[in-house]
């Protein structure tokens, strides 16, 4: 595996391919620090570019921008007192009162030096559970793939909150919109009303921009944040870095408990963070967490980059996105040809690999950007959103267009767009929907084929039990998990 | 609007949808039926569930008087500013549209100088014109065949 893994970084480090890894950090920092957008819009944003692309390339960018969201959201975070992604909260707790001291740019230099050794070692967990998980995926047949299928669906009920039941009709709806079409076991088109376009089903390029970035873009003009008082950037970069280092243990511990929660799918994003925090501020000795401790802005910081390994391990080697962003990053493999599963540690193993080094790499350089051009970069922060949207709506209806270069593409995306909106003012989740929607193709398709080839007798095979018990522990152990995370989030809020 | 009355609204309308979805998936051949035809049931008894759910809040706070309203004007404004410009791609094409929708979207919104409006125009559109023939992308055709 060390010889793939070479031949993997000499593929990457190709100058066009390095070239869309820089690209994609650009974009992830730029997505990071502008409050409002997320991983998952700059994924969504990214996503028609994709296709037809070749599968080191894509994945290049598509990794090289989530890698950095995370990073770049630092900078809101810590001089706006208001998170650039829903990742980067706890960071506010003591970032923004370090920033006020006027120690603004050591917060900065401590997350920034966090968030590369937290992203490295959430690439290395990527990398050493390949070896761990090869033989059980190898001996997956449909059954089993049917029942990771539903375990990825079984996502929808913890990305839903407080609201299971809503979460619960939200990722139904995706599923039947998945179900437009052509149907997996038979000639048959459905609910297509005799139009060419419906026949080959909606794309998810379409399905992911409608549905998060529309809602994003309507959502930041209409609040058209002015910023007037800023903390000045001072106090030093290095001695943040120097922090971070001073408190290594506190920086490598939360950096492996994130990896960990984000293989957890449907704990990502919002959760890990508040969990880090309240860890540290449990376990850490003469703390003034809340009142600008550095070790505030340590903890979470190094766990929220971690996360993204952790996250792609069930995403990649079990077809299981436990978010919105790795539902898209699986209708980006599917663009590009591949599928998530058994056949990404075989015949496509040199794409996993480079995703693991791309996730490295984009880590490092992401940090050498916001080290070395930390006062230009943090200037982009304070760009209103009306001088930025229009030009993000020109690239929004441009790329949905390539999904299938046909008009269909762009008033579907109007209609998912306001469908998205109403659903985010109503408090409706959306990334079941999105779940749902990736899922269903190949829950029906595996559903199918079991039932064909061993009838119901499937159900009392020893693994598809297995499963089912650990959708069972993941829907309730996420709850726990949910609701420890929240009373930690109120009791910060409380103290903040 | 309140947004306990939009709520109802809205899950009536998913209610309705998957109802909908039922109803047509009936009609589909055994093997194209099972899975919309079950999913769509299961999505409409839930929706059910949520509606009676909603109306119960929905009576108790219009007694209380205290769901909040949605705002609604503004989003419609940026809405209509997003709709107007896929009419414009529809009929001009996008790179007409594109000068368009920029000079008068940041004259009025953006309050940019005439100067700043017209360079960043320009600008926009030789950076799509790069990009489409660097990313080989195709532009949306339209009515005037331009």
């Amino acid at each position: 595996m060390i010889e793939a893994a070479i031949e993997a970084l000499l593929t990457l480090l190709d100058p066009s391919r390095a070239g869309f890894m820089v690209l994609g950090i650009l974009i992830g920092l730029t997505v990071g620090l502008l409050p409002g957008l997320s991983g998952t819009v700059g994924m969504s944003l990214l996503l028609p570019f994709v296709f037809g692309m070749d599968t080191t390339s894509g994945m290049a960018l598509l990794i090289g921008m989530v890698a950095v969201v995370h990073t770049g959201d630092t900078f809101p975070s810590v001089l706006l007192g208001i998170p650039g992604t829903s990742g980067s909260q706890a960071t506010i707790m003591d970032g923004h009162p370090l920033a006020k001291k006027g120690e603004a740019s050591r917060a900065l230099g401590a997350a920034f030096f966090c968030s590369m050794i937290g992203g490295i070692l959430g690439g290395m967990a990527l990398y050493l559970t390949i070896p761990l998980a090869r033989p059980l995926i190898l001996s997956f047949g449909s059954p089993e793939l049917f029942m990771l299928a539903m375990l990825g669906l079984s996502m929808v009920g913890i990305l839903a909150g407080r609201s299971p039941l809503k979460g619960l009709i939200s990722g139904l709806l995706g599923m039947m919109i998945g179900s437009v079409g052509s149907a997996p076991a038979v000639p048959e088109y459905r609910y297509d009303f005799d139009s060419p376009y419906l026949s080959n089903g909606i794309p998810l390029a379409v399905i992911a921009l409608g549905l998060f970035a529309f809602p994003a873009l309507v959502n930041m003009l209409t609040a058209n944040r002015s910023i007037s008082d800023s903390p000045p950037l001072s106090g030093g970069i290095l001695k943040g870095i120097k922090s971070s280092i001073a408190n290594k243990w506190l920086m490598l511990r939360s950096a492996v408990f994130g990896a960990i929660i984000g293989f957890i799918p449907g704990l990502g994003g919002s959760v890990v963070d508040w969990i880090s925090y309240g860890v540290a501020k449990k376990t850490t000795q003469n703390n003034y967490f809340g009142e600008g401790d550095i070790r505030g802005v340590i903890a979470p910081e190094s766990t929220n980059n971690a996360k993204e390994g952790g996250a792609l391990i069930p995403t990649l080697l079990f077809g299981i996105p436990g978010s919105g962003t790795t539902a898209v990053l699986l209708g980006g493999l599917t663009l590009m040809g591949l599928e998530a599963g058994p056949s990404m540690l075989t015949s496509d193993l040199n794409v996993t690999l480079s995703i693991i080094w791309t996730l490295i790499f984009a880590n490092i350089i992401g940090v050498m950007f916001c080290i070395l051009l930390t006062k230009p970069i943090a200037s982009l922060s304070f760009v209103p959103a009306n001088k930025l949207i229009p030009f993000l709506i020109i690239i929004i209806i441009l790329g949905a267009y390539q999904s299938s270069f046909a008009w269909g593409d762009i008033f579907i995306f109007l209609g998912i767009g306001l469908l998205g909106l109403i659903m985010e003012s109503l408090d409706w989740p959306r990334a079941p929907l999105l779940i749902g929607f990736v899922l269903s193709l190949s829950a029906e398709r595996y559903l199918w084929i079991s039932v064909e080839r061993y009838e119901w007798t499937w159900l009392t095979n020893p693994i598809v039990i297995f499963i089912f018990i650990i959708i069972l522990f993941l829907l309730f152990g996420g709850f726990l998990i949910k609701r420890i995370s929240s009373s930690i989030q109120q009791g910060g809020a409380r103290n903040g | 609007m309140d947004k306990k009355t939009a709520s109802l609204l809205f899950s009536l309308f998913l209610l309705l949808l998957f109802s909908g979805m039922a109803w047509e998936a009936a009609g589909f051949t055994e093997l194209a039926r099972f899975f919309p035809f079950y999913i769509s049931i299961i999505g409409a008894v839930f929706c059910t569930v949520q509606t009676i759910f909603l109306l119960k809040e929905w009576i108790r706070d219009k007694e209380e008087k205290k769901s909040p309203n949605l705002q609604i004007k503004a989003p419609t404004k940026y809405i209509g500013w997003i709709i107007g410009y896929v009419l414009l791609i529809y009929i001009f094409g996008l790179m007409a549209a594109t000068g368009t929708y920029l000079i008068l979207f940041l004259t009025m919104e953006t309050r940019l100088n005439w100067w700043k409006t017209a360079g960043t125009t320009v600008l926009v559109l030789l950076f799509l014109n790069f990009f489409s023939i660097y990313m080989n992308l195709y532009w949306p055709e339209n009515l005037m065949g331009w």
